[in-house]
């Protein structure tokens, strides 16, 4: 049985976490739900009774909804320590295998640029409908990472001339710290649908986010 | 297939027929499974965002009596990913019925 006895305690514990816009379409809905209950006779607290679990609604929306802390997380300036650090370790993890591997063929080079020019090209075609904040944070952070992450595995997995045996963990702490660097890209790209599902109530408007 | 799973197919199913909101697909459901098949209503809405988010259905706001209501219906895909439910159900209560028969 439900804790809550009127409609706005249930919704404030359903909706607690959802932003703005996702809160009032629910809270649209849900209040024209109890007006048609207390219709068929039913009191305020039956209704929000047979409303069910606050805590499970919440959970369920978190799925297809980002909530507002995550939002807020990618709206929000990334700290200056990272923006400090970030360039130039991807800078040092792009050149270091050049330097280290002195006999590292031209072909990986330019295998490696083709791989930076198209992550920019996919990651730029992917965000162009979405909001420009948004869109700058991603086209910022994912490129570089991506194809930093595929340009090291590439270069570790062809152990170019033998030349990792001089360095025996070499190719461990490229491939271990690129992981650590997409990191988190790669949840950016999972919470994906999320985000654009998020941002089309935000801007119901226009036809893509 | 897990109660969330089921009360998607029920959805699809229900609006199948007719565009409708959500208070009248929770009827719905109730009414034609005879009072067998009630959803905690609450649950209802974050299903019908999932599937809207998933472009199986879509929904319209319009207004009645000065409220406004939002109307949820059926899109292309949602007809295919219901047709697609309908025959997993049907294999699903044909083993059921024929191992239930075996052992009569």
């Amino acid at each position: 049985m439900s804790e809550y006895t009127t409609l706005n305690q249930w919704l404030h514990e359903a909706l607690r976490e959802m932003p703005l816009p996702v809160w009032r379409r629910l809270e649209a809905e849900y209040q024209l739900h109890i007006e048609n209950m207390k219709r068929e006779g039913l009191t305020e607290l039956e209704a929000v009774q047979a409303l069910g679990s606050a805590n499970q609604v919440r959970k369920s929306l978190k799925r297809t909804y980002l909530t507002e802390k995550e939002l807020e997380h990618l709206r929000e300036d990334r700290h200056p320590l990272l923006e400090f650090v970030s360039k130039p370790l991807w800078l040092f993890l792009m050149i270091s295998p050049m330097v280290v591997i002195p006999s590292i063929k031209w072909n990986v080079i330019l295998i490696s640029c083709g791989i930076v020019v198209a992550s920019i090209v996919l990651t730029h075609l992917i965000t162009h409908s979405l909001r420009s904040d948004y869109r700058q944070v991603i086209r910022d952070e994912v490129p570089i990472r991506i194809s930093t992450l595929v340009y090291l595995v590439l270069i570790c997995l062809m152990d170019i001339s033998g030349d990792f045996t001089a360095f025996p963990y070499w190719s461990q702490v490229l491939i271990l710290s690129s992981l650590c660097f997409t990191l988190e890209p790669f949840s950016l790209l999972r919470q994906w649908s999320r985000l654009r599902r998020t941002l089309q109530l935000e801007c119901p408007s226009t036809p893509s986010v | 297939m897990n109660a969330r799973e089921q009360l998607r197919m029920l959805i699809l199913a229900v609006l199948e027929r007719q565009p409708e909101h959500g208070y009248a697909i929770a009827q719905a459901i109730k009414t034609r499974s005879e009072g067998l098949l009630t959803a905690r209503e609450g649950t209802l809405y974050p299903v019908l965002h999932a599937l809207e988010a998933e472009e199986l259905i879509q929904s319209n706001e319009y207004d009645q009596g000065g409220r406004t209501r939002r109307e949820y219906q059926l899109t292309e895909k949602g007809h295919k990913a219901l047709a697609g439910s309908r025959r997993d159900w049907d294999k699903k209560i044909r083993a059921v019925n024929a191992v239930l028969g075996g052992s009569q």
